[in-house]
Formats: C-alpha cells, sequence, structure tokens
C-alpha cells in the first residue's frame, strides 16, 4: 500500500488539460441524463483498431470519463451504443438485439469508417452493411482508426461538458 | 387396567407384525400394497399411543417371559410418547409411499422393491423403533436397539445387486451402527453394575449416589454411541453414505425417525437416569452440536448429490437439537429452571419440525429418483412442469428446512435462538462465554441452509432439463403423492399452528424438568422464560395478504414483452444455466481450507509428442475430510495390525499347538501364583 | 483290603503311569512309544481296579471294575494294535524332535511342578489319598499336550492326543470316583473313532508325500 501512494505521489498527474468544447447541442433524447452518459461497445466485426483507441481514450492521458461517458457491460444499463467496424453476417442478429435491449431513450454512435460505410471491407463477402443499415445512427466519428482525441469530441458532444 | 396408550401401542405393534407376515407371505402383486397399509395402520396407531402417553397418559408393562433372564418393561412416559408419535407419523407416510415406490416405473429404467426381504422387514423396523422409546430396562432398551440396527442394516443393504456402492455403505454402516451399540452398552452396564440393577426406576434411584468419576465415564461413553446414530460429527460417517444407497422411504425412516433416538438417548441417559451433570458434560453436547451443525450444512451446500445433500443436512438439524439439549443442561446446572425448560423446548420441537420436513425432502428425492433415475442435481432441472406435485413437496420441504418465516423449521430455530440469547444474563460465566458463540453457529448454519436449499430446489427443479432423463420424468403413483401431501400436511400445520405441540411439549420437558410450561398461547405463542412472543399464523397471513397486495397493484400498470437479455446470440439452452456446482462453488472457495476439495487432471499426450495433447480428464469432488483425515488412519493402522497378525500363521501345526499349549500353561500358572 | 494296601497300590498305579509318560518323552523309536502307551494302559486300568476294590465289591465298586476291565481291554489292547498298523512300512524311528530329550525331560519336571502348585486348592478340599493323587493325573495331561507340540510325526501326536485322554480319565477317576457308564462309554467310542480315523490319515499322507512328517506340511495358512 506504501509503495502504491509513493507511486501515485511520484508519477503525479498524466491526464492532459481538457482542449475547448466542441460546438453544437447535445442531441435531444440525450438531453434529460443531465451529463452523464452510459455507453455499451459493441465490436460489430471491426479489426480491433478502433477498440486500441477506445482504449486509449478511456485511459489516463485522455480520460473521457472525468466528461461523463462511462462503459458499461449490459446494454440493459446503457444509455448509448458505440459500434465499431463493419456490420458482419454473424453480428448482425446480434447487434440489432443489443439495440432493442437498450432502454429509452437511447442513441448509437458509429465509430470509424468500418461503422460509418463499411471502409476497407466494403463488398467483402462477410459483411452484412454498414452500422446504419441494421440500426439507426445519430452520431458518426470518422477516421481509420478516429484518433482518441475525436472520440472524445464526439462523446463530450453527447454529454454536453 | 385399560390404557389408551397400552392399548394403541400393542396395536402398533401388532399391525407391525401382520404387516411383516404378510410381507413375507403375500404374492408378488399384493405384497406392497398389504404390507404397506398394515404397516401405516401401524404408524397411526402409534400415533394415538404418543399423543395419549403425552397428554398425560403414561404406561408400563412388565413381561417377564418373552427375554430369557431380564424380560421386558416396557414405560411409555411423555417423553418417549413424543419420539413414538414422531415414528408412527413418519411411518404412515413413509409406508403409504412405499406402496407406489415398491412397483417398477412403467418406462422400465428402474427396479422395484417389492422382494420379500424389504417388505417384511420395514415393519419390524418401525417396530423396533416404537419399542427403544418405550423401553424401562437397559436390555430391553439395547435388544430393541439392536434390532432397530440390523432391520435397518437390511433395508439399507437391499439395492445391492444394482450398485456396487450399496456394499461399502452397508459395510460402513454396520460396522459404526455396531461400534455405537459397543459404546452404549458399555455405558450402561456400567450403569446397571453400579447401580445394581437394570430397570430405569432403579438406576434413577441409585444414580444419586454414584462417584461423578463413574457417571462421567457412563455419560461419555451413552453419549459417544448416542451421537453416532444421530449423525454427529465426527461420528456421521455413516450417514452420508448409508441414506443416498438406502430406498427413499427407507431413508425417511431413517433419516426422519432412527436418528432422532440419539437424541431421545441423551436426554433419557443424561437428563433422566442420570440426573443432570456437571458443565463439562454439557459442554460437550453443545460443543458437538455446534460444529456438527455448521460442517454438516457446509458439506450440504456443496454436494450435488440430491440424497447426500439431504443427509447432511439432517447432520445439522441434529446438530441444532444437541445445542438446544446442551444448551439445557447448561442453565439446568447453573440453576436457571425456565430458561433450561425453553431450551429444552425448543430442541424437541425441533426433533418433530425436523421429522416432518426431512420426511417430506426424502419422499420427493425418492420421486425424482424413481421418475428420472438420477440423484445428482448437475443432471436434473425442468422437473416443475413434468412433475407439480413432486416439486410443490419439494418447495414445502425446502421452506421449512430454511428455516424461513412460512416454514416450519423457522418456529423451532427462533426458540433456539430466543432461549440462547434470553439465557446470556443467567448461568453464570460459562453460559456467557459459549452461548454468544452459540448463536453465531446457529446463524451461519441457518444462512448456508437457505442458501443450500435454494440450491436444491432451484436447480433441481426449476429452469430446462438438463438431461434427456430429466426430460422424460413422469409424475409418480397416487399413493407415493398421498404420502407426501400427508408430510406436508403436517408441515404446514407445524408451520403455522405449532401451538397444537405445546402441550405435549410441556408434558415431554416436565419428564426431566417438572416446573412451569414454557410455551403457551394459541395463536400467538408465548415464551415465560424469555418474554417474548412470535405468531407463525400471523405472520403468514401478513405475507401471504402482502405479497397479494403486490400483485394486485402490479396487475394495473401497463406491461410490455421484450426479450430476454441473451448476449445478443440466444436462444439459452439448459446446458447454459447455473448448475449446483456452479452455485456452490463460490461458497466452496470461501470454505476451501475447511471443505479441502480433491481435483483429478490427467492429461494423455499423443504417443508422438509429449507437447500434443490427446486426451484430457478432469474430476472434482469435495470429499469428507473428516472421513479422510480421521477413519482412513484408523482403517489403514487395523489393516496394517491385521498384516502383522498374518505373521503369526506360518503355516507349521506345531505353531499353532505351541500357542495353545503355551496359552494353556500360562493360565495355569497365572493361577498358580495368584491363588 | 487293608488302607495301608490300598494307598501303596494306588500310587504304584500312578507312579506306573506317570512313568509311562515321562519314558514316551525319553523314546525315539515308534514301536516302543506305542508299546509305552499300552504300559500307561494297563496301569490306568489297575488304578481303577484299586479304586473299585476300595469301595467294595457291592454295587459301585464291581461297576468299577468292570470299567477297569473295559478301559485295559480298549487302551491296553485295541489301541496299541491300530497304533501298530499304522507304523508298517516306512519310517521306524522318530526323527530328531523340536525339542531335544534332555529338554522334554527337564520340561517334564517343571509340568509335574506346575500341576502340583496348581492342584492344591482340590487337593485341600479333600485329602483322600486318591485325590491326592491327582496332580500325577494332571502332570499326564500337560505331558500329553507337550508331546503333541513338540514331535514331529503323526503317530507321535496321536499317541500324545491319547495320553491327554488317559490323563483326563485319571483325573475323573481320582476325583469323582468315575464317571457315570454312558460317559466313559461314549468317550471311549469318540477316542476309538478318533484313533481309527487318525491311523487312515497317517497311511494317506505316507502315500501322498512319503513320510509323516507334520513339519513338512505347511498350508494351513492365508
Amino acid at each position: 500500500m506504501k509503495d502504491l501512494l509513493r507511486k501515485i505521489r511520484k508519477t503525479g498527474r498524466v491526464a492532459e488539460d481538457p482542449p475547448e468544447r466542441p460546438a453544437g447541442d447535445v442531441p435531444d433524447a440525450l438531453g434529460e441524463l443531465g451529463g452523464s452518459v452510459q455507453l455499451r461497445h459493441v465490436d460489430a466485426g471491426s479489426c480491433n483498431g478502433c477498440e486500441v483507441e477506445i482504449a486509449s481514450a478511456f485511459g489516463p492521458v485522455y480520460d473521457a470519463e472525468r466528461y461523463g461517458a462511462r462503459l458499461v457491460a449490459s446494454p440493459r444499463h446503457a444509455d448509448a451504443l458505440l459500434v465499431t467496424g463493419p456490420v458482419t453476417r454473424n453480428m448482425e442478429v446480434a447487434l440489432r438485439r443489443t439495440y432493442e435491449a437498450v432502454p429509452a431513450p437511447k442513441v448509437v454512435v458509429a465509430l470509424g469508417d468500418c461503422a460509418r460505410d463499411c471502409g476497407v471491407f466494403a463488398g467483402a463477402y462477410g459483411v452484412a452493411g454498414a452500422v446504419r443499415d441494421v440500426v439507426p445512427v445519430d452520431v458518426e466519428v470518422p477516421g481509420c482508426p478516429p484518433e482518441p482525441e475525436a472520440i472524445v469530441a464526439a462523446l463530450r458532444g453527447l454529454t454536453g461538458r | 387396567m385399560t390404557s389408551v396408550t397400552g392399548a394403541a401401542l400393542s396395536a402398533s405393534l401388532g399391525a407391525s407384525l401382520l404387516a411383516a407376515v404378510a410381507g413375507a407371505a403375500l404374492p408378488r402383486r399384493v405384497r406392497p400394497a398389504g404390507a404397506g397399509l398394515c404397516t401405516a395402520v401401524a404408524g397411526a396407531a402409534a400415533v394415538v399411543a404418543g399423543v395419549a402417553a403425552m397428554t398425560g397418559r403414561s404406561w408400563s408393562a412388565w413381561l417377564p417371559e418373552l427375554l430369557p433372564l431380564a424380560g421386558v418393561r416396557l414405560a411409555v412416559d411423555p417423553l418417549g410418547g413424543l419420539f413414538i408419535a414422531v415414528t408412527g407419523a413418519v411411518a404412515v407416510c413413509a409406508a403409504v409411499y412405499g406402496v407406489g415406490y415398491a412397483r417398477p416405473p412403467r418406462d422400465g429404467h428402474g427396479h422395484g422393491l417389492d422382494g420379500r426381504t424389504v417388505q417384511a422387514v420395514l415393519p419390524l423396523f418401525v417396530a423396533a423403533m416404537l419399542l427403544v422409546p418405550a423401553a424401562a430396562s437397559v436390555s430391553t432398551f439395547l435388544v430393541a436397539w439392536e434390532l432397530m440396527a440390523l432391520a435397518s442394516l437390511l433395508l439399507v443393504v437391499a439395492e445391492h445387486r444394482h450398485r456396487a456402492s450399496v456394499g461399502t455403505a452397508g459395510l460402513w454402516y454396520a460396522v459404526m451402527t455396531h461400534l455405537g451399540l459397543v459404546a452404549i452398552l458399555a455405558g450402561l452396564a456400567g450403569l446397571a453394575a453400579a447401580a445394581h440393577g437394570e430397570s430405569f426406576d432403579r438406576l434413577r434411584a441409585a444414580a444419586e449416589g454414584l462417584s461423578p468419576a463413574v457417571r462421567g465415564a457412563v455419560f461419555v461413553a451413552t453419549f459417544a454411541g448416542f451421537a453416532s446414530k444421530a449423525g454427529i460429527i465426527p461420528l456421521h460417517v455413516w450417514l452420508p453414505r448409508a441414506h443416498p444407497e438406502a430406498p427413499s422411504h427407507v431413508s425417511a425412516l431413517m433419516s426422519a425417525a432412527m436418528v432422532n433416538l440419539g437424541g431421545y438417548g441423551i436426554v433419557r441417559v443424561g437428563f433422566d437416569l442420570l440426573g443432570g451433570g456437571p458443565v463439562w458434560w454439557w459442554l460437550l453436547v453443545l460443543a458437538a452440536g455446534a460444529v456438527s451443525a455448521l460442517y454438516g450444512i457446509l458439506q450440504a451446500a456443496v454436494a450435488t448429490d440430491l440424497k447426500r445433500l439431504l443427509a447432511y443436512s439432517t447432520c445439522e438439524n441434529m446438530g441444532l437439537v444437541l445445542v438446544g439439549l446442551g444448551a439445557g443442561g447448561l442453565l439446568l446446572t447453573a440453576g436457571a429452571r425456565p430458561p433450561a425448560a425453553l431450551a429444552l423446548t425448543a430442541a424437541l420441537l425441533h426433533v418433530v419440525n425436523h421429522a416432518a420436513f426431512k420426511t417430506l425432502l426424502f419422499l420427493a428425492a425418492g420421486s425424482v429418483l424413481r421418475a428420472t433415475g438420477l440423484r445428482d442435481l448437475d443432471a436434473l432441472g425442468g422437473l416443475r412442469t413434468r412433475m407439480p406435485l413432486t416439486t410443490a413437496a419439494f418447495a414445502v420441504g425446502a421452506l421449512a428446512a430454511s428455516a424461513l418465516p412460512l416454514g416450519n423449521g423457522f418456529v423451532s430455530e427462533w426458540l433456539l435462538l430466543q432461549s440462547l440469547i434470553g439465557s446470556l444474563g443467567e448461568g453464570g460465566t460459562i453460559s456467557a462465554v459459549t452461548m454468544p458463540v452459540a448463536v453465531a453457529a446457529l446463524a451461519l448454519s441457518a444462512g448456508l441452509a437457505v442458501a443450500t436449499f435454494v440450491k436444491a430446489f432451484g436447480t433441481g427443479f426449476l429452469a430446462r432439463p438438463r438431461t434427456p432423463q430429466a426430460q422424460a420424468a413422469a409424475e409418480s403413483p397416487a399413493t407415493m403423492g398421498v404420502g407426501m401431501g400427508v408430510a406436508a400436511a403436517c408441515c404446514l400445520a407445524l408451520a403455522l399452528v405449532p401451538a397444537f405441540t405445546a402441550p405435549g411439549l410441556a408434558g415431554a420437558v416436565q419428564v426431566v424438568l417438572p416446573g412451569q410450561d414454557a410455551l403457551t398461547g394459541q395463536v400467538t405463542l408465548r415464551l415465560a422464560a424469555a418474554s417474548s412472543t412470535v405468531s407463525p399464523l400471523l405472520i403468514a397471513v401478513s405475507v401471504v395478504g402482502a405479497v397479494a397486495l403486490l400483485r394486485i397493484a402490479m396487475i394495473r400498470r401497463a406491461r410490455r414483452r421484450a426479450r430476454l437479455w441473451d448476449c445478443g446470440m440466444g436462444p439459452l439452452n439448459a446446458r447454459m444455466e447455473y448448475t449446483a456446482t456452479s452455485f456452490a462453488e463460490p461458497l466452496q472457495r470461501v470454505f476451501d481450507d475447511v471443505l479441502a476439495p480433491e481435483t483429478d487432471l490427467n492429461v494423455t499426450p499423443l504417443a508422438e509428442s509429449a507437447y500434443l495433447v490427446e486426451s484430457v480428464t478432469y474430476r472434482a469432488r469435495v470429499g469428507d475430510r473428516i472421513e479422510r483425515r480421521l477413519y482412513r488412519p484408523v482403517v489403514a493402522a487395523a489393516a496394517a495390525v491385521g498384516e502383522a497378525a498374518r505373521r503369526l500363521a506360518n503355516g507349521s501345526v506345531h505353531r499353532y499347538l505351541a500357542y495353545g499349549f503355551g496359552t494353556f500353561t500360562g493360565v495355569l500358572i497365572l493361577l498358580a501364583v495368584t491363588r | 483290603m487293608s488302607d495301608v494296601t490300598y494307598v501303596r497300590l494306588l500310587d504304584l498305579a500312578c507312579g506306573a503311569f506317570l512313568l509311562a509318560a515321562v519314558l514316551v518323552l525319553w523314546r525315539r523309536d515308534l514301536a516302543a512309544i506305542v508299546r509305552l502307551f499300552a504300559i500307561q494302559g494297563a496301569a490306568l486300568a489297575a488304578l481303577v481296579a484299586v479304586l473299585g476294590v476300595h469301595e467294595g465289591l457291592d454295587g459301585h465298586g464291581a461297576e468299577l471294575l468292570a470299567l477297569g476291565a473295559g478301559l485295559a481291554v480298549l487302551r491296553a489292547v485295541v489301541l496299541p494294535r491300530l497304533l501298530r498298523r499304522a507304523i508298517v512300512g516306512g519310517d521306524v524311528r522318530e526323527t530328531e524332535p523340536l525339542v531335544n530329550v534332555a529338554a522334554s525331560l527337564v520340561v517334564a519336571a517343571g509340568l509335574a511342578l506346575l500341576s502340583y502348585a496348581v492342584t492344591r486348592p482340590v487337593v485341600a478340599l479333600e485329602p483322600s489319598p486318591a485325590v491326592r493323587a491327582v496332580p500325577v493325573a494332571l502332570t499326564v495331561v500337560l505331558i500329553g499336550f507337550f508331546v503333541l507340540v513338540t514331535r514331529r510325526r503323526a503317530l507321535s501326536q496321536v499317541v500324545g492326543f491319547l495320553l491327554v485322554d488317559n490323563g483326563i480319565t485319571a483325573v475323573a477317576f481320582l476325583t469323582t470316583s468315575g464317571v457315570p457308564l454312558i460317559v466313559e462309554l461314549g468317550v471311549s467310542l469318540d477316542v476309538l473313532l478318533a484313533v481309527l480315523v487318525l491311523q487312515v490319515l497317517t497311511a494317506r499322507m505316507r502315500a501322498a508325500f512319503g513320510g509323516t512328517d507334520l513339519d513338512d506340511l505347511r498350508e494351513l495358512r492365508d
């Protein structure tokens, strides 16, 4: 315990200062949440590049949780879905059921080029379509993969902080 | 002089003999029905006899011709009447159930129990169990005890042709029950020798004048024997082996009627014949009871064999009874009579309650076993839709065994806790130290009991069937249902209006502790010693009422059908359910040091390379650690002594003759020297 | 007969009885052992006859005399003849016994002392000349048992067994002046049958193993 406290003191604060809040209002659906948005991440068939960036965005340097966004384990606990990757044939039903399991009000964030329009995997034999072909999408984050700053900016747009 | 008690007891014994004859003589088709109905009549007569005795109509008889040298001396007082009534009630349920159970299941994957041995010996077992509480001399008691042991042994090994484990279980049971008999024999014979007589009246009168060493030795010897019969740690190892292997109605009789007689023996010898004793006796009883309660329920919580779970639960409940007896003795020695009476009342009420719900649970387990051929909870499931009656019966029994308010175990455990807590002021420093520990043990065992029976009921009966045999289960025949129904009705009556037992219990306790009643009242039970009240009926009414109100309130709200969240790729199949092993796994991890589970992992590599695996076998089981650490060394030592003794016999006839000659001349030399 | 004569004859018979048993321990020749057994049988019969004459020739005494005659026939004539038939062919001499002759004689002396010590309370009960001779009979029993234990040949063992029986009969006659006739008949029949069986067994053993040394038979174990 002593070593842990000493290490915390020596390391100090690693998180970068928060940049300017991006312009734009919070989507109507999330207006009553008061700045706290629980996110359920769904990997609908991605190469995991976006997942690495999401992990980085929630890590100590970019620290997305200080803006009110939080990853949760079950869609029943979630307010928003964070979907990565093109929707493969095997994951189509699962993604749709996950969307139906999220209680209203809910939004869907399509993260990365693959989620927006299948990216480099467009037309592949295992791909059923982009995320908007399966569930309605409210926010899109471009990039392959999107930088953590972009992810954080998109989440700040959801929470309004 | 005609006496209801005497007439009813004689009728009961006569009906048992008739049932035994019927079981031996009738043709196969009507054998189970004939023997079963006669045994049920015997049980009902025994209930009448017991109730009559409890309400004050004691009875005694002296039959000098029946047993050579000693004669048979019988006396039924309220204490004995309680145990006779309990045995009779259990016998009624088990006998009616046995009529249907004895017939082979229709789909052919099972065997019937309509052989002559089982059908003839079961009524004799019941008769022996009725004679033990009625015995009033040492020889009668021991003869009845041994008859009970032999009859139950024959019944336990009834199915030895079908399973190999039955033989081992029978061997363990035979050895331990006879070692217990030797201990009881030593104790009672010592007492009779010191008292120069063998009738219980003579022993009672002479016990005052015996030295503390003799009294202590007698108590320890008889306690060892009776505790072994009651399934108290560490003498319990026969219980979880014998009860699963016996036929289910025999398991019910053994678990709900026979183990009680261990408690009866402790009360009779410790409180009645010896008239109470020093503090260390009752501390021994209390400690043994508390350890049994904890260890028993812990083993039950991690058991996956349904009948083994119920057997360990019997250990736990008998431990609770002994806690009550020990607390009563401690308080009596300290001079606090009303709390002692309350503790004894609680213990005896727990005997009655345990008999009711354990019968029900074992009969329901037997029903499941007959319908599916399985005892393993991991392989059952989904029986609620296929066997609704059995499920309902098991639910009532499980609720009772968990000591939750709508069950009958709640009343007796609550009384026990009240007697322990309420006695904290009186009884001196010893009880001030031990009572809180006992309360803690009781609370822990009650909590584990809830977990155990939720596991047993949930994984065994609810959800979906996990194997084809569970899927193919069908409801049991009507006679089995009637047997379970009678037991369930008794459980419910004891749960809602336990006050009907209060006069009988008061009579029984006053045999050993004359004084005012510990328990009074009709709907609300008032405790004289602890100034508290409990009203199970009102609790039940309010709970049911609250649930009904909630349901009515919830009907008004709009409902929407939604899909169960099943991780998106459902549907869930039966193999994904919680099994009994997974349900109990957190408990097993917490109590890892006590349980010491064994795991076997065998990895078979391919012949070509040790790095490539062909097959892996994994086996995990929770054995009985006390058996491993305590009994196996003893058995190994006995085997080593036997092997060493083999060298005495090397085949030479001269050596054998020399042994005889040497002993003969040695004895003569001894005679010559000592005279 | 006068008391002095009676006592002297009684002691003579008992002495011969005991001497025969001790000489069985000394001789190693099987034929000699059987002859000694016959002599002992005669001594036993003489003992019973003396007791019978002392009792008086009317009633019980006549019974005793008859018994003595029967005993003489059985134990001095019939049994030795049966035993001699078993000696035929093969071993004529006993092999070295498990305890050598000198030590056996010392042990016999010790057994005599032991039987005197053990029967002191019996003698104290009724110090008549007959009862005072009981230790002698008990010594013969113990010597017979000792012969059973230490002699190798089957025939020696039979003789040892018969010595035990002789001794027990002698004890019975000395303490109670005889057992009922029917009991004596029963015992005699048993002894006869035992010897017949053992004779057949000995012959079989010789046929199967070429000798009757019991130490060679060691299969009676686990």
